[in-house]
């Protein structure tokens, strides 16, 4: 079975793609926080924001479209989360309206999903691992996002093969049977599960595994990108400076 | 022909927690430099036998490696010799790209960054994928995923190679090319498969394996060729073979 790639266009060249994954991902980071702590009211500080996350999505050659696409997948589930916030007359808030909140919840999540999105489309998932091992994240943490990017199609994948055989064969049985047949179905796909852990770590140990993880590091910090790292994090205060000023 | 052990099997007996019979009372001996197929129908045990030369299985009676009887203290220089590989890649290949995947085991053994980036290279040369380093090992082929398996292994210059189904569920191309690959290594190989041809391709001795017992043991030309022996124990003439039968059968007919 072919799958889309969890991290597609992370193979690109570009300067983006080049930089030290530790350097992205603190970047990142620091942008997403100065996001989320933006008033939400502050629109103009919101388009700054999407300036710059335009202009960077430029830089990185990324089809804009794509990112766009990507990005959009996390809305229903703001939505979702965010919806009650419509209907409140509790007074949540004192200041602001439910209807002010969403609007800031929803902006604010979508920008910060379109930087981490972007952030994934220009560094290949195994790099953002070693970043983060560099960046001293448990071990035990990064080898659980390790494996699951490895597992994850081979489990959507079994679960497809699972049903699909059900469907060949569930035909004439009523609807209620039908519903009620998939219930053994999750069960057998944890038990194929957890053989499939018991053999991974029997091939693991077979090559000499025992408890620790070692990776070969190969991400050197190069002094250019810090110095550009070090620019975008300025520019970032300099709008989160300016737009509030602008407000008082 | 003389041969200096390898590895040697005393009554071995195995048995899954849920009581089946795995293992009854297996003895063999492999030699230095020896290409043996373990041959046998579904569930006759090759696999499980397979898992006790490295020892993550360990039943009654004694395994012993390169002379060494295998035991918790040194699990880990018994496999450092003996490579196994398992069936299914998506077992065998568990990190997220091929060059993490074949530098696990030197990586294990603390090798300088330099050892480990020339162990990959050579050992994906080795199976004809050099340059797949940075692949991940989801996106590649079916066929492609079994020579990195092999790769993984090779990687560590075990003496010994350990290799069940190499070729199941691969084309013919692939299959011809893991068979290639496979008599061209110069280390002890031990194959656990139903794929008679290959071991008649590969292997100069073989055992057939039935029900958890060693049922036939000798040369594979002698063994393969034995349409008696072979039904007894739920096989069947390799293709090869069979075709040359039917010819000679018409001929004695005309």
């Amino acid at each position: 079975m072919q799958h889309s790639y969890l991290d597609k266009y992370s193979n690109l060249n570009s300067p983006i793609h080049r930089a030290d994954p530790r350097l992205k991902i603190l970047i990142a980071l620091f942008f997403v926080l100065s996001i989320l702590l933006t008033s939400s009211g502050n629109l103009l500080e919101f388009a700054f924001y999407g300036v710059i996350i335009a202009s960077l999505v430029i830089v990185s050659r990324v089809p804009p479209l794509f990112i766009l696409k990507r990005s959009l997948m996390i809305i229903p589930f703001i939505v979702l989360i965010s919806l009650f916030l419509l209907f409140d007359r509790t007074g949540l808030s004192a200041e602001y309206s439910g209807g002010f909140l969403f609007r800031g919840i929803v902006i604010k999540s979508y920008l910060a999903i379109l930087v981490l999105t972007l952030l994934s489309s220009t560094t290949p998932f195994p790099s953002i691992l070693q970043g983060l091992q560099r960046l001293k994240i448990s071990k035990v943490f990064i080898l659980l996002l390790s494996f699951m990017y490895r597992y994850i199609y081979i489990l959507v994948d079994e679960a497809m093969r699972l049903t699909r055989g059900k469907r060949s064969r569930e035909f004439g049985a009523g609807k209620w049977r039908q519903i009620k047949s998939t219930a053994p179905l999750i069960g057998i796909l944890f038990i194929r599960t957890y053989e499939r852990g018991e053999m991974v770590y029997s091939a693991m140990c077979s090559r000499g595994f025992d408890g620790t993880i070692r990776t070969l590091n190969t991400i050197r910090l190069r002094m250019a990108e810090t110095m550009v790292g070090l620019a975008l994090i300025t520019i970032i205060v300099l709008v989160k400076l300016i737009t509030n000023s602008h407000a008082l | 022909m003389h041969y200096e052990h390898c590895i040697e099997v005393r009554n071995l007996s195995f048995s899954y927690p849920d009581g089946t019979e795995a293992l009854r009372n297996i003895s063999l001996e492999i030699g230095k430099g020896e290409k043996v197929g373990i041959v046998g129908p579904n569930g006759s045990g090759k696999s499980t036998l397979l898992l006790h030369f490295n020892g993550i299985l360990r039943g009654k009676g004694e395994v012993r490696i390169l002379g060494k009887g295998i035991s918790k203290a040194n699990l880990k220089e018994v496999r450092r010799e003996v490579g196994l590989v398992f069936q299914e890649p998506d077992d065998q290949l568990f990190s997220p790209t091929v060059f993490d995947d074949v530098a696990f085991a030197p990586l294990n053994q603390d090798l300088s960054a330099e050892e480990v980036k020339i162990r990959v290279k050579q050992a994906l040369q080795e199976v004809g994928l050099p340059g797949y380093e940075n692949r991940s090992s989801h996106h590649l082929s079916y066929g492609e995923k079994k020579r990195v398996s092999i790769a993984t292994v090779l990687s560590y210059d075990p003496k010994i190679l350990a290799l069940d189904e190499p070729t199941s569920n691969t084309d013919p191309k692939n299959r011809r090319r893991l068979i290639n690959l496979l008599k061209g290594i110069t280390k002890t190989i031990i194959i656990a498969t139903h794929d008679l041809d290959l071991v008649l391709d590969v292997c100069p001795r073989c055992m057939i394996i039935n029900q958890g017992e060693i049922r036939a043991n000798g040369k594979t030309e002698e063994l393969l060729s034995n349409p008696h022996l072979l039904e007894a124990n739920d096989l069947e003439l390799p293709l090869s073979l069979s075709r040359l039968q039917k010819v000679k059968n018409q001929q004695k007919i005309s």
